[in-house]
């Protein structure tokens, strides 16, 4: 999952940065409102949390114009203005969360799970599918005998992205994007030696390869 | 008696009374005068007349030769009279026929004017004037009715009067109508400040008349400078809970840092600390940013307000299936401070959403001022909680996480705009929230 933070505090940016890493999303972040407007239409990113109070150009700007540009990817919104006049202007323009400063990084990684969740046409909770149980916090999975394995970073973050995109078929290129984040050095043939772990470790016939085109998750997809 | 129009209606009025009767009586009394001058002057000359032709024999018998006086004597209650008197004899004209006219004797050279009455009652001006001829002195009197006079000059009043009444009438009319197009300023300006107290305009037009410009210009100066102000204030209000938070942010980051993760207790007590100062920071900025009356409120809309805060809440509550229903009465008109009712619509419909199954009423009416009832359908409040929440030391309990806070922000609110909230049971089993506010400035 990749993830665009922009956020201009020095501090607090790469803090959160650091946090959406570890809790296995590829999180990129930008400092000010008119790069983080541009990254947001360039990149293709899964979601995007996007601090108000902005230099440059305000937050609600950034998002009224990417909603005019019909970009449409999952928006949190955070901001210390807590104000219902502040909140409706958000949603208005196109917010589909909310969330005031402080919060609490776990409560934001709630709020980031449940956007990606609903923005996937899924019903919140846990994310399981195909007898699989993936523990987001532990970054591990429990299958249907009930074992439980711990995932490596980047295992995680592909399952996690093939679990949300079930039934889906997914190129490799798009794998690496959306797994990996802005400044990684990016090979796509790399991808072959992860999903093959996997299919180690969750057994052969949960991801099929369309030869030439990429993978699909899921039992029934063969 | 403060209006200027009924000041000025009055005292022209009364000044134009005063002149009027003054007027009135000034003629009057000169008719009357300049009439009575020329009759008077008519009968002397009569007088003269008679005197010359009167002749006293030796016997002292007075013989008057008429030929040459006027046929008025002969004729009986002409209306013209005359009595010549001596010591031992009295001469009536014919005129007076059996009548007795009283006359009074003057010394030679001497001159009366009376009033007397006549035969038939007619009204006599009479003219008494001593003579002395052929060695005789006698009194010789003219009476001539004035009643043709006494018509005249009350012919004469009540045309005048007509007139003059029909003169104030139009002079007041004129007066009215100049008084209302000399004050014609003031009432735009009038009409001005009601618009600019119900929110229709945000300054008063300062086209008028040199006396009111500069009270208009400082309202004006005034009302802008409250707006800027506040503006500011809200501004920095705002930047400065923006600095705050995000540094009480950064400090629950380094409650996430691996070595404190490990003391779960005091990473517990940093969320406190920091949720704890969020609220302070909260609850007093709010408070401060809640502004009531103090500016020209614009009209709030508030069917476009509720619409709008069922749309966000819809989206904060999305995987609830919320049923918001709202009805705002046509004849609702809110004019205090647009943020103020937002915040507490707000506050009071989060609450709502977040204790209610599906179900959201929100009504709003005039009802002495603006009333609005939100029902729920959620588990409502327990009897003993209910009264609590009317209690004002209720307020007190906002570490309650959730309600609290939102709920003293609604009493805030509701006190600046001198109104009331209630609680009770509702009958869609949840709990009925009823407020009510003043909807302007009181005239």
């Amino acid at each position: 999952m990749r993830i665009l933070l922009v956020e201009d505090d020095p501090v607090l940016g790469p803090n959160l940065q650091s946090a959406l890493n570890k809790s296995g999303f590829a999180t990129d972040l930008s400092e000010d409102g008119i790069d983080g407007e541009a990254m947001g239409d360039i990149e293709p990113y899964d979601l995007i949390v996007l601090d108000l109070g902005l230099p440059g150009q305000s937050g609600l700007e950034v998002l009224k114009n990417w909603r005019q540009r019909e970009n449409a990817t999952p928006v949190i919104i955070l901001t210390a203005r807590d104000a219902w006049e502040d909140k409706v202007l958000g949603f208005k323009a196109g917010a589909d969360d909310y969330l005031a400063k402080p919060f609490q990084t776990e409560e934001l990684l709630v709020r980031i799970n449940a956007v990606l969740r609903r923005s996937s046409g899924l019903s919140p909770g846990t994310l399981n599918s195909d007898g699989l149980i993936l523990d987001e916090s532990k970054q591990s999975v429990t299958l249907k005998s009930g074992e439980n394995l711990a995932l490596t970073g980047t295992e995680f973050k592909l399952l996690r992205y093939f679990m949300l995109h079930r039934g889906k078929l997914l190129s490799k290129t798009t794998l690496t994007e959306h797994v990996y984040q802005l400044d990684s050095d990016k090979d796509s043939n790399v991808m072959e030696v992860y999903v093959n772990r996997l299919r180690q470790k969750l057994g052969p016939d949960l991801i099929h390869t369309r030869r030439g085109q990429g993978y699909v998750f899921g039992n029934d997809s063969a | 008696m403060t209006s200027i129009r009924s000041r000025l209606s009055i005292g022209l009025t009364i000044l134009l009374a005063v002149l009027l009767l003054g007027q009135w009586l000034w003629l009057t009394f000169t008719v009357k005068e300049l009439v009575e001058k020329q009759v008077i002057k008519h009968l002397q000359e009569e007088t003269e007349s008679l005197l010359a032709n009167l002749n006293i024999d030796k016997t002292g018998q007075l013989q008057i030769s008429d030929a040459q006086l006027s046929s008025n004597y002969q004729r009986a209650f002409s209306g013209l009279y005359f009595v010549v008197e001596t010591k031992q004899k009295t001469l009536y004209s014919r005129s007076l026929w059996d009548f007795n006219l009283v006359s009074q004797r003057v010394g030679t050279g001497v001159k009366d004017i009376s009033y007397i009455e006549g035969p038939r009652q007619q009204p006599l001006l009479a003219v008494s004037a001593g003579y002395f001829k052929q060695g005789q002195q006698f009194t010789i009197t003219v009476a001539e009715n004035i009643d043709w006079m006494l018509a005249e000059k009350r012919l004469l009043v009540r045309n005048f009067s007509l007139v003059s009444a029909v003169g104030v009438l139009l002079l007041l009319l004129f007066q009215a109508g100049m008084i209302r197009q000399v004050l014609r300023p003031l009432s735009h300006a009038q009409r001005q400040l009601k618009k600019l107290a119900i929110g229709d305009i945000d300054k008063v037009d300062e086209r008028a008349p040199d006396e009111i410009r500069p009270l208009l210009s400082e309202l004006n100066r005034l009302t802008n400078s409250m707006i800027i102000k506040t503006r500011r204030s809200r501004q920095s209000l705002g930047n400065l809970a923006h600095r705050l938070k995000t540094q009480l942010t950064l400090l629950n980051q380094i409650a996430d840092k691996d070595s404190v993760k490990q003391d779960p207790q005091t990473r517990q007590m940093i969320y406190q600390q920091t949720e704890a100062i969020r609220q302070v920071i909260d609850r007093e900025l709010k408070r401060a940013r809640v502004s009531g009356f103090t500016l020209p409120g614009k009209g709030v809309n508030l069917a476009e307000m509720l619409e709008q805060l069922s749309d966000t809440l819809n989206l904060i509550y999305q995987d609830k299936r919320l049923a918001i229903h709202w009805h705002v009465d046509t004849n609702v008109r809110f004019n205090g401070d647009r943020e103020d009712i937002q915040e507490l619509l707000g506050n009071l419909l989060d609450n709502a959403c977040k204790w209610c199954q599906h179900q959201v009423d929100v009504s709003a009416s005039m009802e002495e001022g603006l009333k609005i009832v939100i029902d729920d359908d959620g588990p409502g409040c327990e009897v003993d909680d209910l009264s609590r929440l009317t209690q004002r030391g209720f307020r007190a309990d906002e570490s309650k996480p959730g309600s609290g806070l939102g709920l003293a922000i609604v009493f805030d609110i509701v006190e600046s705009y001198d109104g009331k909230l209630l609680f009770k049971d509702s009958d869609k089993g949840g709990l009925q929230v009823t407020v009510h506010l003043q909807s302007s400035l009181p005239d």
